[in-house]
């Protein structure tokens, strides 16, 4: 036994077709939810993001988009106005299940056996060797 | 006994990493490995909390005995 560490975390340049995988995840989650390349301005005019990744709910009509600065950063494009607190949820969503989705990719690098589990908000991520 | 890693991850992107299992020190290396394969995936971790359990800090104060001994010889 060892050691416990906490910490928080930052995303730059991150794997798009994980992040992809991670936004399917949440739409799958909320009513009405789907992924699209494109977000919805104020007057539903589509708007590209660079990353052409964008998730929708029944209550995200709009859409939230996911850009990325030319430093990298990863950061959320979107029109909040009368969700406010869906689209704070969702971006917590992504940040959470792309963070569980490299987890467990790394954890499988190093050859551990892994398994998810979700403990009201927190995702628990479970990896086991017997090497 | 197994060597196990867990990690709880909370909305705001927070995490906490419990390493058990391990022998020594090795679990140093092992927390090594998975930052910097998770830095592959573009996260970066800023450590805000450490906890050694009773196992690391017996092998620890083991490896400072023996380098403090070197010297002394």
């Amino acid at each position: 036994m060892s050691h416990i560490v906490q910490a928080k975390t930052t995303i730059h340049n991150p794997n798009l077709a994980l992040l992809g995988e991670a936004l399917q995840i949440v739409a799958g989650a909320h009513e009405g939810g789907r992924v699209d390349d494109h977000i919805l301005n104020y007057s539903r005019r589509p708007q590209e993001v660079n990353t052409h990744l964008a998730v929708y709910t029944r209550r995200l009509q709009r859409g939230i988009g996911i850009e990325l600065t030319p430093e990298g950063a990863m950061q959320f494009t979107g029109d909040p106005w009368m969700v406010e607190t869906e689209f704070e949820q969702i971006q917590q969503e992504i940040v959470q299940t792309y963070i569980s989705l490299a987890t467990m990719q790394a954890l499988k690098a190093m050859g551990y056996t892994v398994e998810a589990s979700q403990v009201e908000q927190q995702v628990i991520i479970r990896g086991v060797t017997y090497a | 006994m197994p060597k196990e890693i867990e990690v709880s991850i909370n909305p705001d992107g927070t995490t906490k990493t419990d390493f058990s299992g391990f022998k020594g020190p090795s679990c140093l290396d092992a927390a090594a490995k998975l930052r910097d394969l998770l830095a592959q995936f573009g996260i970066q971790s800023e450590q805000t909390g450490f906890e050694a359990k009773p196992e690391l800090k017996n092998a620890q104060a083991e490896i400072s005995g023996q380098q403090q001994g070197e010297v002394q010889a």
